[in-house]
Parts: C-alpha cells; structure tokens; sequence
C-alpha cells in the first residue's frame, strides 16, 4: 500500500559511466571478432595457395622422376645399342676372318651361328687336307669341335658342330 | 529490471526536519537488511546539503531519497471514502488500511519538492506513516493515545480498536533551543495535555477515556518526562525510543516492494 506522497524518480540501475563501458566492450568486442575473421580468412587463402604450390612441387617432382627415369632408360638402351652394334661389328669381323680360314680346299654349303655353337655342312675333296688346314683353325677357335665326314662322289661331304664353352 | 534492482544494494538516504535545516542519514541496504550504516549529518545549508546527498548516492547504483515531512501541516481523515461536501482534489492523499487517511497540500507538495530540487526527492512520508508504523501493531488491540515527537512536531493520535479516530499535530520550532531541559520536558508535556483536551473537546467519542499514552520518542527525552506527564495526565505512559532516520530507511524500503 502506496504510503509516500510522491512516487519515486525512475532509477536506471546501469549507470552511464557503467553504460559507457560495456558499449565499448561490446564494441571492442565486434572489432575483435570481424579481425578474427578477417585473419581467418587470410590465413585460409594463405594456406590454400600454399597447398596449391605444394601440389605443384610434388607434381613437378613426379615429372622430374619420370624424366629421370626415361633418361636411365634411354642411357640402358644406349648401352644395349652400343653393346649389340659392337657385338654385331665383332661378330661381323668375326665372320669375315672365319671365312678367311676356309682353305680353298673346303667349299662350305651351310655355316649356322646360334648361341656359343657353330655347325657347318659342306664338301672338301680331301680329309687329310680338312683335317690339317681347316679342322686345325676349328680346334683353335673353339673348345670342342667334330666333323663327320661321307664319302661322296669327287670327295667328301662333311658336317661339323664347334661349341665355345668356357675354359 | 526489477530483477537487476533486486540484486543490487540499494542506497536509502533519508532527510528530516531539524531545529536548524536537515538531518542527513543513509543506509545501504538489500533485501530488509542493513549492509552499511552512514553516519547523521546536521546540515543547515541547501547546497551544502545537495553535495553529501550526491555524495552518499555515488554510494550504489541505486539509490532512494526520503524526506519525513514534519513542517508543513497534514490533515486528518476519519474515513477513506469520500467525503460529501468536501473536496479533496487540491490535496494529496494516503489511505491506511482503507480505514483512515491523511493528506497534504498539493502545492505545499510542490514546493518542498522545488525547494528540494537540486537534492531530489524520491519519497515523502508523513509523521501519520511514521507513527502508525512504530504504534500500529501495539494499538491494535489495545486503546489509547499514540505519539510521535521529532525534533521539529508532535503527533498526537487517539486509536480506538486499531483506527485512528483523532489526530492532531503541533509544530515544535523553538522549543528544542530551550536552555532550560526542565522547561523543554514541560513545553512538550503541555503539548500532550492541550492534545488530549482537544480530543475530549472534540466529543468524538464521549465514552473513551485515555488511559494510556504511547509514546515514540524521536528526540531523546529522559525518564523525567514519563513521570511529568503520568503525574500531570494521570495516564500510563509507555515510552520507547525510535531512531527516525532508520525508520525512514524502512519505510522507503517498504515502499518498494
């Protein structure tokens, strides 16, 4: 029951001073979350074009690795060509100086080269000379070699196997 | 925001009408009890006055200012409904327990409120309030003279059955410069008996005889004045002591709720 003359004066139970303050935490507050979000942002871009250039360094690697790996492989070929043109050369030089050792004596039919064995067929008119002249240069150049003479006609058909195997 | 007040210590500061200007007390209370007391300060200048009332409020957050009215007359209302053939609409007034009231001048409102302005005024309670709050509960059941003395007025109330059925108050200006305790005891006991002729005067109610005076001391009289005042009345006194101020801080508190 009302027993005062008058009625109280609105009171304001935040003071201005107080209000003053929380305005200015409040605002220092929305200053403090846009730059949170401004620098997140930032930081989000930053490491998006740090991811962007970490993904090309690791492609270009995996390009610098296949490169790498083709010049090897281009190296081995370069190898392989250069052994076989120097096997082919030898086998070449091989073949010729062979051919010199046939006497005139021997006339060869077939002469096959496969791996480390050599098998001639041909005709010679006498073994004695086959056996002195060209049977003499076979043993020399080979580990093991054997002819098999028939008497043929005018002289004697022939059928040899040299193997170079290892001494 | 009557939630937020509530949780907030709320500043009470209180005037009263003193020999020589104002007597300035505060309390800082919350929820009905006393968190601080400030000391009382007898002012008599009005800026003087305005600046330890700005000071105590610097105090809380909230706070509430009281003025317990005891220069300008109030009257007395028997009844709190209206009253043919008189016109209440120049005075301000307050019902107690819907069964009497008292008032106030509008304009004698007006200008303690503009003579007050630079303190500011949140509250303005009558000695009727004062008195009925320290008496009340006691008179209630029992029949008598009710008084109230403040340095400035002497408030006599007659209860009978828990209403007030006259009152009358006198205005104490110079008594309390006295020299003399003895002529300041008897001043004040001549006041009660011109009082309680006045009621008899009145025949308001013939049958009622006072037999009892209780009385609200707010000044500090000694136990001389009791026995004067049987002596002189042939009356059983009951006095008791009321800290005013801190009765004001009440009252503003009670107020609020």
């Amino acid at each position: 029951m009302r027993q005062s003359f008058i009625e109280p004066r609105k009171k304001k139970v935040i003071g201005s001073e107080l209000k003053w303050l929380l305005v200015s935490m409040g605002v220092l507050f929305v200053l403090m979350v846009l730059a949170s979000v401004l620098l997140n942002s930032v930081i989000a871009n930053k490491e998006a074009r740090i991811n962007t250039i970490l993904l090309k360094e690791k492609r270009l690697k995996e390009v610098q690795t296949e490169h790498l790996e083709e010049i090897e492989r281009f190296k081995v070929l370069k190898k392989l060509r250069e052994d076989i043109s120097t096997n082919n050369r030898l086998k070449k030089e091989n073949v010729k100086n062979f051919f010199d050792l046939v006497p005139d004596e021997v006339v060869l039919k077939s002469a096959k080269l496969r791996g480390t064995t050599l098998r001639l067929t041909g005709m010679t008119l006498s073994k004695r000379i086959y056996n002195k002249t060209f049977q003499r240069s076979l043993n020399s150049l080979f580990t093991h070699s054997t002819t098999h003479f028939k008497k043929i006609e005018g002289g004697y058909a022939f059928r040899n196997i040299s193997v170079m195997g290892e001494k | 925001m009557k939630f937020l007040e509530s949780l907030v210590a709320k500043m009470y500061i209180t005037l009263i009408h003193s020999t020589k200007g104002f007597l300035v007390y505060a309390e800082l209370r919350k929820n009905f009890k006393v968190i601080k007391r400030y000391e009382a300060q007898s002012i008599t200048e009005l800026e003087m006055l305005a600046k330890v009332v700005k000071k105590l409020e610097r105090e809380s957050s909230i706070s509430y200012i009281a003025l317990l009215e005891t220069q300008a007359e109030q009257g007395f209302l028997p009844t709190c409904q209206a009253i043919e053939g008189v016109d209440l609409s120049s005075v301000e007034k307050v019902c107690v327990d819907q069964k009497w009231g008292f008032y106030i001048s509008k304009d004698v409102l007006h200008d303690r409120q503009k003579s007050l302005k630079k303190v500011g005024l949140d509250f303005i309670f009558s000695p009727f309030t004062m008195m009925h709050q320290f008496h009340g509960e006691s008179l209630q059941n029992d029949d008598g003279l009710a008084v109230l003395i403040t340095p400035t007025l002497v408030l006599c109330s007659v209860y009978k059955e828990g209403v007030v059925i006259f009152a009358k108050e006198t205005l104490m200006q110079e008594e309390l410069l006295l020299v003399d305790p003895q002529v300041i005891v008897q001043k004040y006991v001549e006041v009660l008996q011109k009082s309680v002729q006045s009621f008899y005067d009145t025949k308001i109610d013939d049958a009622m005889f006072i037999e009892k005076v209780f009385i609200a001391d707010g000044v500090g009289f000694e136990s001389s004045f009791e026995n004067q005042l049987e002596e002189e009345l042939f009356v059983e006194v009951t006095k008791q002591s009321i800290d005013l101020s801190h009765e004001l801080c009440i009252l503003s508190e009670m107020e609020l709720t």
